[in-house]
């Protein structure tokens, strides 16, 4: 099986319209989440689909979600954004896309859990998907089951840190890396980065 | 292998037990008449539009409070299992957590980094002393239930558990409160799912259990469905594609007597769930939901829905739209009235349900119950 990782740095909020503004209604009220996804999307202009996708970001909604309450508490805009799997509406608008989608939390392995269930998936021959956003706009795709690409390998213990962005990161992949006989990967594992 | 059903258990508006839920929705009992309720922290307009849980001690925190409902639910569910089926249970499960908001409303005044979900599952797994070889927490809007029981058949299909138990719990703070306010979306009068004048939900509360395990038992979950789009982030697309999708993928050639709809008596989401079961359920089953009478319970409502439509299916118990008055011109489908209810045949046989949920971001759903 084969895993492709990109990251993208977002630069929120934008300075202009994004090339994908006549897709969403109202794309200038969303939230940095809600629009550094599907931005991460076009900007990876990636030419496969998944049969499924998680959503996986650590804190949920709990920055929007303040964010409403200090405004008192009254914009029904900022209001619609206070659920963790919102931020994907953006995301399937522009990617055209339907199928199952779940947001799942598990903090503070959120991110390595949502890993796990997507390489299950993924090991049916269906391609499956992880997002994972913060609040500086930075974008991780995993896609587990990718045909195609340019890859290359890492060792299945010992994660190319160059890849991800921080120490916790990088902590948290090798724990899923080293959880490998407990989820029954035996295949090689491929690392692209973004 | 089939998934079955093998206990439930429920902590709604009318109180804790199916039982009382399943009264209320026989005897026509909206919970919209007895709310009141202090939040204390903000002003928040409340009317006639919250019915909550009257039980539970508020003070001590909504995780405390999701907690102990979640306990009380799970003490009725495995009220149903023999001391055998409990032990394998205890020693072989994996768990799912559904909820919109978790504890949030504990925290969301002061600030907090973690997930809202996670000391919700911690503090229940320690007061039901359950030690689940994995578990996770699904947030899909109002469709948790739902996405959480997708999933718990995938973990059953893959062999990866032998039993999943689903829990699922959301309460109603100020912070949800004054959103949906600031939705309009509340109804100022009384709700009214798929009338004519039906202008808005009912916020409620509730927390519920069920456990799903592989193999045959009185009742098969047969079919579940997720299907996101993303047409916008509060209404469905206009033809109810995502929904009749949902219901395809779920159906096949099976059939159902009735549909426990979403229901929630917006404007929008009653017309989407007309059109797709037109459009999807030609024969014309009843439709029915429990939203008129339990409120709009966010994440745990398929839940409560899939106690509902277990309780109907053991004990040959409809109910119908209690607050039903006048029919819409506009849709298709058969409700099962309180009119239509008195006229039905006593002695009918209900074999299979399909319940429906709709969610914020483009959530929708089916799962379908039948009789084995």
């Amino acid at each position: 099986m084969k895993l492709a990782h990109f990251h993208v740095e977002i630069p929120y909020p934008p300075k202009e319209p994004p090339s994908w503004a006549g897709k969403v209604e109202r794309w200038y009220q969303l939230d940095t989440f809600a629009f550094c996804l599907p931005e991460a999307f076009v900007r990876l202009a990636l030419s496969s689909r998944p049969a499924s996708m998680l959503l996986a970001c650590g804190g949920a909604s709990n920055l929007t979600d303040r964010a409403f309450v200090q405004g008192g508490a009254v914009s029904p805009t900022k209001f619609v954004h206070t659920l963790p799997n919102i931020r994907s509406s953006s995301l399937l608008s522009v990617m055209e896309w339907q199928g199952p989608l779940l947001s799942v939390h598990r903090d503070p392995f959120t991110l390595a859990f949502a890993l796990r269930e997507a390489c299950s998936r993924a090991q049916k021959s269906a391609e499956s998907w992880v997002w994972c956003v913060d609040a500086q706009g930075s974008v991780d795709l995993f896609a587990f089951g990718v045909k195609s690409g340019h890859t290359h390998q890492v060792s299945p213990r010992s994660p190319d840190s160059s890849a991800f962005r921080d120490r916790a990161d990088v902590e948290i992949l090798r724990w899923f890396w080293d959880s490998k006989g407990d989820l029954d990967m035996s295949q090689q594992w491929m690392v692209r980065k973004g | 292998m089939p998934e079955s059903l093998k206990a439930w258990g429920v902590v709604s508006t009318h109180g804790a037990g199916a039982k009382r839920l399943m009264h209320a929705l026989r005897e026509g009992v909206c919970a919209q008449t007895e709310s009141a309720h202090d939040f204390g922290r903000v002003a928040v307009p409340n009317g006639r539009s919250l019915a909550f849980y009257a039980g539970g001690d508020r003070s001590r925190g909504v995780r405390s409070l999701l907690v102990a409902r979640l306990l009380e639910a799970w003490e009725e569910a495995t009220g149903m299992l023999t001391p055998a089926e409990i032990g394998a249970l205890r020693s072989d499960c994996s768990l799912i957590f559904a909820s919109t908001k978790g504890c949030v409303e504990d925290y969301i005044w002061d600030g907090e980094s973690g997930d809202p979900f996670t000391p919700v599952v911690e503090g229940f797994l320690s007061a039901a002393g359950l030690a689940p070889r994995y578990w996770l927490t699904v947030s899909n809007a109002c469709a948790s239930s739902h996405s959480a029981l997708d999933l718990a058949r995938t973990w059953l299909n893959r062999g990866e558990a032998r039993n999943v138990v689903v829990i699922a719990a959301d309460a109603v703070g100020p912070f949800v409160l004054q959103g949906f306010h600031s939705l309009h979306a509340l109804s100022p009068t009384l709700i009214r799912p798929f009338d004519r004048n039906r202008d808005g939900l009912l916020l409620g509360e509730a927390a519920a259990v069920a456990i799903l395990s592989s193999g045959e038992g009185a009742l098969r979950l047969t079919g579940t469905a997720i299907d996101c789009e993303g047409h916008a982030v509060t209404r469905p697309e206009g033809t109810a594609a995502s929904l009749q999708r949902a219901i395809r993928a779920v159906m096949g050639e099976d059939t159902v007597d009735a549909v426990i709809a979403h229901g929630t008596a917006t404007v929008a989401n009653d017309r989407a769930e007309d059109r797709a079961f037109a459009a999807q359920l030609l024969f014309r089953p009843w439709i029915t939901g429990t939203k008129w009478s339990v409120g709009h319970t966010l994440g745990a409502s398929g839940l409560v829905d899939l106690v509902a439509a277990a309780e109907w299916l053991r004990n040959g118990t409809p109910f119908a739209l209690g607050t039903f008055q006048e029919p819409d011109p506009e849709f298709h489908c058969r409700l099962l009235t309180p009119n239509a209810l008195e006229a039905l045949p006593p002695n009918q046989n209900w074999q299979a349900l399909l319940v429906a949920a709709l969610g914020f971001g483009g959530v929708h759903s089916a799962f379908r119950l039948e009789r084995s």
